[in-house]
């Protein structure tokens, strides 16, 4: 009888099931065992990501337990002893026995025989079966069992590690932000995952601030898997809430530790945080035990940015971060990254820090081709180990014309100032024009994004050249159909530009909307 | 940080103070708060532009928005202007001094909406 028993239990995992999705794959599997052991119920409970409890997942004339979403801590119960012991458990009496779920006894179970799940050494779960009259179940029977659930255990691991890579791209993706489309402003990043690992801890983020700055951050969470990718998750959150409160660098790593010490106590990651100010070509930046950023000139010539040296994110209580000041050359890059760019098992870092130099100076300073060369020169096509990141930021040179497209969103509005009040000084306006300009455009644009769009908003254009004879000409250009100012205090809107201006047109047409402003600069004058 | 307004009693009146730049992206926020100081107290309102540096015809438009809610309660509103800056160009080309007193200081928009009959 034992032949033919486990001729059947061949059954359990013959290739015809491999195809089910992993639900249905775990129904047949619990309906063959019960047949086979001729018991009345089964179950199959797993191992939580956290490794200290098990949740039903699939059973067989004890589907209730899974549509309770019955969760039993490791080691407590049943099933939790046969996964805390990773031995079988045979119970001959309910009713007398420690049992954590009391669906089992409702049910009426007499007698219950459960196994461990295991793959490659480690315990995935638990199967298990029960009969409604009294049993004591053989050392054979708890053979065949065993060897029924090691059949499963790698059905079911081979299944798990599928959905999970899917979910972990799904994860991943999900958490690494589309770079914001801003004025004047070039930013490009690259994830690389690991080769083995399905999920990192690197991250990266930029956002426009309130004030009109920009924010960019990296960083690296040490560990990997969901629990590394949640928390990278959440510290990105976390980062970006104090960023929004116009916090300085320093200080926003120093709030972000605090948050990181709450919600993970023991855990350590590192980041780098910089602001970016469009107007003055100004960096501010400070870093929490991350690798220093790139500056890259037009001339080729990269160098590190010094940074204090400074300990993780959440390793000491009260860390001093300092902020740390530069000025940027027109037209220069800067390339932030983690240490999965520079680090090399086998390779001394140093010679990775300055391999990275070379090839951020012999690149031009255009981020997407930053990006690129550092990616095909530091992880050549071969297996990583570690998870990588880079985002490189530039600031575009101001030429005359210039020429800006700016996503139709009023947040951007105090951004889109500084650029222009940086464009109109290096054209030879007055302090006084460069601010009375700068709110004529920045009225015009308000104008263009709020009442020539319908939601959900497309983009603005914004044309600025000065004449010969000293006139500089701002054309603010959307695709909408124009609507009349609502109410008097729309209107106002066009008075101010009237007033801070020489001369404004405003021409509505089919295609959209131009508002033409200029204004003899007095500097310019021939 | 609670964004860029501050909002404290002065004798009895509430001096909302605006700082740094202030435009159309913030107005909702501001308009909220400003206009639940004008409900909760009975001496009118003062904003001080004092630390302002920069403000568009939103906050403009709310400006004169409040202004015009403190008129049907017989309330005023008073604007602390800083000298010679584009705050004040700006104020001038709207002409706010039609609905609202302008001063140079808190303590005398303060004083301005104390004295009765005044404006």
């Amino acid at each position: 009888m034992d032949t033919e028993r486990l001729r059947d239990l061949e059954s359990v995992t013959d290739s015809a099931l491999s195809y089910l999705p992993l639900d249905e794959l775990l129904d047949e599997l619990l309906r063959r065992v019960v047949v086979i052991l001729e018991a009345d119920t089964s179950a199959i409970l797993l191992l939580e990501d956290d490794g200290t409890t098990l949740a039903a997942r699939a059973a067989h004339g004890l589907e209730e337990e899974v549509r309770s979403g019955v969760r039993i801590p490791l080691g407590r119960g049943f099933a939790g002893r046969v996964a805390a012991t990773r031995q079988p458990v045979r119970i001959a009496d309910v009713a007398t026995a420690d049992i954590a779920n009391p669906i089992l006894r409702e049910r009426g179970l007499k007698s219950l025989l459960g196994v461990p799940l295991h793959v490659e050494g480690n315990v995935i779960g638990v199967l298990h079966v029960g009969t409604l009259v009294h049993r004591d179940f053989s050392d054979a029977e708890v053979e065949l069992l065993q060897r029924a659930g090691d059949r499963a255990a790698l059905a079911i691991h081979g299944r798990l590690t599928e959905r999970e890579r899917g979910l972990a791209d799904a994860m991943q993706r999900s958490l690494m932000p589309a770079l914001p489309n801003l004025p004047a402003v070039d930013l490009a990043g690259r994830y690389l995952p690991a080769a083995a690992a399905y999920l990192g801890g690197d991250w990266y983020d930029a956002f426009p601030l309130p004030r009109g700055e920009l924010g960019l951050a990296i960083g690296d969470v040490v560990g990997r898997g969901f629990h590394a990718a949640a928390l990278m998750g959440q510290l990105r959150s976390g980062l970006r809430a104090y960023a929004l409160q116009g916090l300085s660098p320093a200080d926003v790593l120093r709030n972000l530790s605090g948050l990181l010490r709450e919600l993970a106590p023991g855990h350590s990651a590192t980041a780098l945080y910089m602001v970016v100010d469009p107007e003055r070509a100004h960096v501010t930046l400070s870093g929490a035990g991350h690798p220093p950023p790139l500056v890259t000139t037009e001339g080729g010539a990269a160098r590190y940015v010094e940074l204090a040296g400074s300990v993780p994110l959440g390793a000491v209580r009260i860390p001093g971060y300092t902020d740390v000041a530069l000025d940027l050359e027109p037209g220069s890059a800067v390339v932030l990254y983690t240490d999965g760019i520079v680090e090399r098992p086998g390779d001394e870092l140093d010679a990775r820090l300055e391999r990275l130099r070379e090839v951020t100076s012999g690149a031009r300073p255009d981020p997407h081709v930053l990006c690129e060369a550092i990616v095909a020169a530091m992880l050549p096509n071969g297996s990583r180990r570690d998870d990588a990141a880079v985002l490189a930021v530039r600031q575009e040179p101001f030429e005359d014309p210039l020429d800006l497209t700016l996503r139709a969103d009023v947040a951007l509005l105090p951004l889109l100032r500084r650029v222009l009040r940086r464009w109109l000084e290096a054209a030879g306006a007055s302090p006084r024009e460069v601010e009375e300009m700068a709110l004529a455009c920045s009225e015009a644009c308000a104008n263009a994004i709020e009442h020539a769009y319908v939601p959900p908003a497309g983009s603005v254009g914004l044309h600025a050249t000065v004449s010969g004879k000293g006139t500089a000409t701002v054309t603010v250009r959307d695709s909408g159909r124009w609507r009349a100012p609502r109410g008097q205090n729309r209107g106002r809107g066009l008075v101010l530009m009237k007033g801070l201006m020489d001369s404004v047109e405003v021409a509505r047409g089919e295609e959209g909307t131009t508002i033409e402003l200029s204004r003899t600069l007095e500097g310019r004058k021939p | 940080m609670n964004g860029p307004l501050t909002i404290e009693l002065h004798d009895g009146v509430p001096v909302g103070r605006l700082e740094g730049e202030v435009d159309i992206s913030q107005t909702p926020f501001l308009r909220d708060k400003l206009h639940r100081a004008v409900e909760s107290h009975h001496e009118g309102l003062v904003v001080d532009l004092t630390e302002t540096t920069y403000l568009d015809s939103a906050v403009v438009g709310l400006l004169f928005e409040l202004a015009e809610r403190l008129a049907t309660h017989q309330l005023r509103l008073a604007v602390v202007v800083p000298e010679g800056g584009l705050v004040e160009r700006v104020l001038a080309i709207v002409d706010l001094g039609k609905v609202a007193s302008l001063h140079r200081t808190p303590v005398d928009a303060v004083a301005a909406l104390r004295s009765p009959g005044e404006g």
